[in-house]
């Protein structure tokens, strides 16, 4: 049992990481209508200001995490400008195709910046395991690290929901994403919403990189594998839908946490497919998606 | 000086010219309808209005050249507000968020529920279903919305794209008194029409529209009896 809430906890942790970066990518659908395939490189690039600004400048935790948003925000809105905003009116496949090579240009310019080895992040949480009495007189151990992860993405969602709901560019988000025409005739300037939409992505990526750069290292290609998770994630909980995405991490990590526990590590990716099929099978929309309907 | 002049417009949709030329001018304080069949221009010519599509040729709204720097944005902050063809209405936001959409190029801190409350007065049927969703409102509950929405912008010139579209005379007769009541608090209005009769009916002034240009203009009841205009929009 102990094992068990140890490996639930861990799972959480995990998932809200993924939750984090499915975010990214849900909220740039749901704005923008397009999928953004360089979404995991944008927090292995988060990850790297976050090493730099730790290690060679000794910025404290803080800031480390406010700089590495700030600068990975601005790496995203430049890009943009430069890739994305050109394939506006083109067709879909245009801009598909642009975030698929945005991806390697990610990728080339950290390892410009910061070489091809996996460079060691050092912990930026303390490691020592709290032990927690749980029933029986046994203890849980959990890493303040596994905590802060938590409490830190937890603390982003909620951010991100009031803003969403509360602010008068959150609702503009939802509107345009509802009908992008009328959010226009309303006086809502897309490029504004555009700009929110991608620091938004930007911000929840690079806070991901930063938290889990102690637990993985950090290397130029670590990127791809958190992009694929994360989209999965993000299709199961539902595309386009946030509470969605934050479900779909949650339940990806927690799966894959106990999968390792009680099948084996090796097949911890098989099973989590398998969920994700399992998953669009019984709902092609996702857990909380809305299915389109199109009224005639 | 015409409150809403327009000089030569011409758009076009890839190798598509919608818009061959149009010349039309709005006084202060009139409703002006512009009728045409399905595919003439008319929508194009509002979206171009709005500033929401590229064009050549000059509109000039209350002494300004609408364009350049003067985005869709701004153009709406300037008191141009657009009800688009088939509502259009935020779908999942309930009745009173989407009236609070309709404020959102309003001076921040502005409290919109005296506006809200004016929408009310003028669509009572709005208050009764404040909490619903927008989507689930009816047709003609919809074009109330999407016009108390308008309002909520504060418009001083209204373009009102197809507001009879789909929904049932009795209906339809509600949405114009409602237009005629906007206009005589001092809004002007265009108003684009298939149904012409109706149209002709409310306007001041008339303009139609045939393939991208304008072919005939004058007083609504001068076109009203116009043999030309019977044959081909008021059914003989």
């Amino acid at each position: 049992m102990t094992i068990f809430v140890q490996a639930l906890i861990g799972g959480i942790s995990q998932g809200a990481i993924y939750a984090l970066i499915a975010l990214g990518y849900s909220v740039i659908y749901s704005t923008l209508k397009m999928g953004h395939f360089a979404q995991g490189d944008f927090y292995m690039l988060g990850a790297f200001i976050g090493l730099t600004l730790s290690t060679k400048l000794g910025l404290p935790a803080v800031l480390v995490f406010v700089g590495a948003s700030l600068l990975t925000s601005l790496v995203m809105l430049g890009l943009e400008r430069i890739a994305y905003r050109p394939m506006y009116n083109r067709p879909m496949n245009a801009l598909l195709i642009a975030t698929m090579g945005m991806q390697y240009v990610v990728q080339q310019i950290a390892k410009l910046i910061w070489g091809s080895d996996i460079k060691r992040f050092p912990p930026m949480f303390d490691n020592q395991a709290i032990h927690i009495p749980f029933i029986g007189g046994e203890t849980i151990a959990i890493t303040p690290q596994n905590l802060w992860v938590i409490g830190i993405c937890a603390a982003l969602m909620v951010c991100l929901m009031l803003f969403m709901k509360k602010t008068k560019t959150g609702i503009a988000m939802s509107a345009v994403s509802m009908n992008r025409k009328a959010a226009s005739l309303m006086g809502v300037k897309i490029t504004t919403i555009i700009t929110a939409t991608y620091v938004i992505a930007a911000c929840l990526a690079a806070v991901a990189g930063v938290l889990m750069g102690p637990v993985y290292s950090v290397s130029f290609s670590m990127g791809g594998s958190m992009g694929t998770k994360a989209m999965t994630a993000a299709v199961m909980g539902g595309f386009g839908s946030l509470p969605g995405a934050m479900l779909g991490g949650i339940l990806l990590g927690v799966a894959e946490t106990l999968c390792s526990l009680y099948v084996s590590t090796a097949y911890k990716d098989v099973v989590t497919f398998l969920i994700l099929l399992a998953v669009l099978f019984w709902r092609p929309q996702g857990i909380l998606g809305q299915a389109k309907i199109t009224k005639v | 000086m015409s409150f809403l002049k327009v000089e030569n417009l011409r758009a076009s949709y890839g190798n598509i010219q919608a818009l061959k030329g149009i010349d039309l001018e709005v006084e202060k304080g009139e409703i002006v309808a512009i009728v045409g069949a399905n595919g003439a221009g008319k929508t194009t010519l509002l979206t171009c209005i709005s500033g929401l599509m590229g064009y050549t040729g000059t509109i000039t709204y209350d002494g300004q050249v609408l364009g350049g720097k003067i985005t869709a944005d701004k153009i709406v902050k300037m008191g141009v507000v657009q009800v688009p063809e088939g509502r259009q209405i935020f779908s999942e936001l309930s009745v009173l968020e989407n009236l609070k959409m309709g404020a959102y190029s309003r001076p921040k801190g502005e409290d919109p529920r005296p506006d809200i409350e004016r929408v009310f007065k003028l669509f009572p049927r709005l208050e009764e279903r404040m909490h619903q969703k927008g989507g689930s409102l009816s047709g003609g509950e919809q074009q109330m919305l999407a016009m108390g929405r308008a309002m909520m912008a504060r418009p001083r010139l209204l373009l009102l794209d197809e507001p009879s579209m789909g929904l049932a005379p009795v209906v339809v007769a509600d949405i114009f008194r409602n237009i005629r009541e906007l206009n005589e608090e001092g809004i002007t209005i265009v108003l684009i029409e298939q149904n012409a009769k109706l149209a002709l009916k409310t306007a001041n002034r008339a303009y139609v529209i045939e393939n991208g240009e304008i072919t005939l203009s004058g007083p609504a009841d001068e076109l009203a009896r116009n043999e030309q205009i019977r044959k081909a929009y008021l059914g003989g």
